[in-house]
């Protein structure tokens, strides 16, 4: 995963909709309804951390999925969250919400992940020590947005910035 | 005129009314409504959403109209007979030379008869949360944290807008409830009729109260402490009575301050007050980052009870004297434990309560649909200027979108959006 | 000056109805009063209470305001419930067939202090 490109924006979800990986055409996909919201992370601001993700749920809460499914990607979107606050350089949380599918896409131009692999390792945290007292949970990471996700792609690398790609997948 | 009918969908009554006659349509209540319930219809406000009785618009009401409701702008004489049970909020509001003795000794001057000490079972009621809270440690995923009942407008936040966290809400009567349920049972016993016949007399610190008093059915009156605070000061200065009323020690004499419930507590607890910070502590709950606390305990008014709405003395010299009464009166627990733990075996603790979520609109929806409705809410957002003015009666610009797809606003009653529908801007339909 | 209680039994010629087991038990401030609700006022914890008073009033004033031992005075016979509230609340009572004033002298001469000189 290292030496990936950077992502300066929100990537765009699958541009060949319709298109199987083969490269057959397929019936045109009808446009899901899809809601979509952007946010705006600021490093260092450990005031207003947090309040991403909590809007987050609450615009999960007024649609109405499961309360499990909810918190889990609110959960995604706290450690998100937070990860951009804790290691510097601000960042963009963007939220998609599909009948089937929510996506989370975040993505910071902090200094990025050396060794992502290692960073998907459960227990493992960068997290200062001032910020694992802070009581909210803050250095649990990315193996607790992995446990969440159905689906999680980390682009990342030293120096480059990180993009997360979370996709929680609703089930009947 | 008042605005507290109950409304169809399980919206529940109020105790907040607007003077719709002094009140002339300004913003500043809509804004300050932390659940959004206020809109301003033909220039004056009325609240049409889920009211907890918090009392922030009255706080920011330039002109007077918000007042808060209580059953008895009281025949006082009519209670004498009665049950009186005053919170423990009332003994810090006459200064520091008088003691919650004096003060249940004031009430049987003004000519109650049955004055009763609720700091009695605040603190037998901090030890069996203690043993409530012993018990779930031992089972698989306890409700953690357990969150207060004390307050009944968190009660009515967490039934509106959290109904995932009502399980956190301990099934344990309060203590306001236990020293009704004493009240009654020892005055039945003494005129020897069934305790529901027994009327109690509340005096209370907000109007918060009456949403539980009135859900009881009961023939109970409230009032709240600056009705009847003159005549108590007067009866106080006048006691000649020597008996002692007041049974409690430094712990049940302090709950009224912010920290109070959990400052006896021996578990992992924390205490938050002002409406905004619970609202924020119960979404944090909610995403299951607070798992590792016991007991949330939450107040919407600020610095707990001793600021609320009915009170007479400011929150912060009441609060110096409850901190006094500390230091004097020790933080020991006083009561017997083998007395409350059989008490506790025998139910006695047990809530008679059941909270109930308030239904929310469209709950027929599909998520299908939800997501259609969303979209013509960011759509629509995306139209309007962002400036939150408040003109078309909307607290936000973002809930003026969510009423118009709601059917509940106008999209004219945007006055910016009517402008430029004027200079014949393109309209989604 | 710490006065203990068997001291008090000698000096005011008392009679321990409660708490023949703390004998041993030592004061620094006394009080002395017949209206319960000056007692709460306190600063009363740990010292001795002087009252005329008879009956359980006393002991939940005694609670509140921890007061460490009662003496009864004009040799009184302690009311039966205060009796069992002050064996069940572990608080020492005498009874003395002295005065109140003769006993708070006999006290105040003994070095005991007010319990208003507490710091």
């Amino acid at each position: 995963m290292t030496g990936m490109a950077r992502h300066a924006g929100i990537a765009s979800r699958n541009p060949f909709p319709g298109v199987s990986p083969s490269g057959l055409r397929i019936e045109p996909v009808p446009l899901m309804p899809s809601v979509e919201r952007k946010f705006r992370i600021a490093a260092n601001d450990f005031v207003n951390a947090g309040e991403v993700s909590i809007e987050v749920q609450g615009m999960l809460k007024k649609i109405g999925f499961p309360p499990a499914l909810t918190r889990r990607v609110s959960i995604s979107a706290y450690e998100a969250e937070m990860n951009v606050v804790m290691h510097g350089g601000d960042g963009e949380m963007a939220l998609l919400i599909d009948p089937d599918e929510i996506v989370l896409e975040c993505s910071d131009n902090g200094p990025g992940i050396e060794d992502v692999e290692l960073a998907l390792t459960p227990g493992y945290s960068t997290a200062k020590p001032e910020h694992q007292e802070m009581g909210f949970g803050a250095g649990m990471g990315l193996p607790n947005i992995k446990k969440n996700a159905t689906e999680l792609v980390v682009e990342s690398g030293k120096g480059l910035g990180t993009h997360l790609t979370m996709r929680f997948e609703v089930k009947a | 005129m008042t605005t507290g009918e109950p409304a169809a969908r399980g919206l529940p009554v109020h105790y907040v009314e607007v003077d719709e006659d002094l009140c002339n349509g300004c913003v500043l209540c809509m804004k300050a409504c932390p659940m959004k319930a206020i809109r301003i219809r033909d220039g004056v406000a009325r609240i049409e959403g889920v009211c907890i009785d918090c009392m922030e618009c009255a706080r920011v009401c330039p002109r007077g109209a918000i007042r808060g409701v209580s059953t008895a702008e009281v025949e006082l004489e009519d209670h004498l007979e009665k049950a009186v049970c005053p919170t423990s909020v009332l003994y810090s509001q006459f200064g520091e030379d008088f003691l919650p003795n004096d003060i249940l000794l004031g009430l049987r001057k003004m000519g109650f008869r049955y004055p009763f000490d609720q700091s009695y079972t605040t603190e037998i009621y901090g030890f069996a949360m203690e043993l409530y809270i012993r018990e779930l440690r031992k089972t698989k995923n306890p409700p953690f944290p357990l969150i207060s009942a004390v307050c009944p407008a968190v009660i009515q936040i967490i039934a509106s807008r959290f109904p995932s966290l009502l399980k956190h809400i301990p099934p344990l009567a309060t203590p306001r409830e236990l020293v009704v349920r004493e009240a009654r049972s020892r005055l039945s016993e003494k005129h020897g009729c069934p305790p529901e016949d027994i009327d109690v007399l509340h005096i209370v610190p907000c109007p918060a109260i009456m949403i539980r008093e009135a859900e009881s059915g009961n023939r109970d009156r409230v009032v709240g402490i600056g009705s009847i605070y003159d005549r108590l000061k007067k009866a106080i200065q006048e006691i000649d009575d020597d008996r002692v009323l007041h049974y409690s020690g430094g712990l049940g004499l302090s709950w009224g301050i912010s920290g109070g419930e959990i400052a006896g507590l021996n578990a992992k607890s924390i205490a938050v007050s002002g409406v905004h910070e619970t609202i924020r502590y119960l979404e944090r709950v909610e995403m299951g980052l607070l798992s590792h606390i016991e007991f949330l305990e939450c107040r919407i008014c600020t610095e707990g009870c001793l600021g609320g709405p009915f009170t007479v003395a400011d929150r912060y010299q009441t609060k110096q004297i409850v901190q006094k009464y500390v230091r004097m009166y020790g933080v020991e627990r006083r009561i017997k434990q083998n007395y409350v733990m059989k008490l506790y075996k025998e139910g006695w603790f047990h809530a008679e309560r059941e909270i109930l979520p308030i239904r929310s609109e469209n709950i027929d929806c599909t998520v299908h649909e939800r997501i259609e409705r969303q979209k013509r809410v960011e759509s629509i957002l995306r139209m309007l200027p962002g400036q939150h003015c408040g003109m078309c009666g909307s607290p936000d610009c973002r809930t003026f979108a969510e009423d118009v797809v709601a059917g509940k606003a106008d999209l004219t009653s945007c006055t910016h959006l009517k402008q430029r529908l004027k200079n014949g801007a393109i309209l989604e339909s | 000056m710490t006065v203990k209680l068997s001291d008090l039994v000698d000096i005011l010629d008392a009679e321990i109805i409660v708490g023949h087991e703390n004998t041993d038990l030592s004061f620094d401030f006394c009080t002395a009063s017949d209206l319960m609700s000056d007692v709460l006022r306190g600063p009363t914890e740990g010292s001795i209470l002087i009252t005329g008073l008879n009956n359980t009033q006393v002991i939940r004033a005694s609670v509140i305001a921890h007061v460490a031992a009662i003496v009864l005075v004009r040799k009184k016979r302690p009311n039966e419930d205060l009796v069992i509230g002050a064996k069940e609340h572990d608080i020492p009572v005498l009874r003395t067939p002295l005065t109140m004033f003769t006993v708070c002298g006999k006290l105040s001469r003994m070095g005991l202090r007010g319990v208003e000189e507490r710091v």
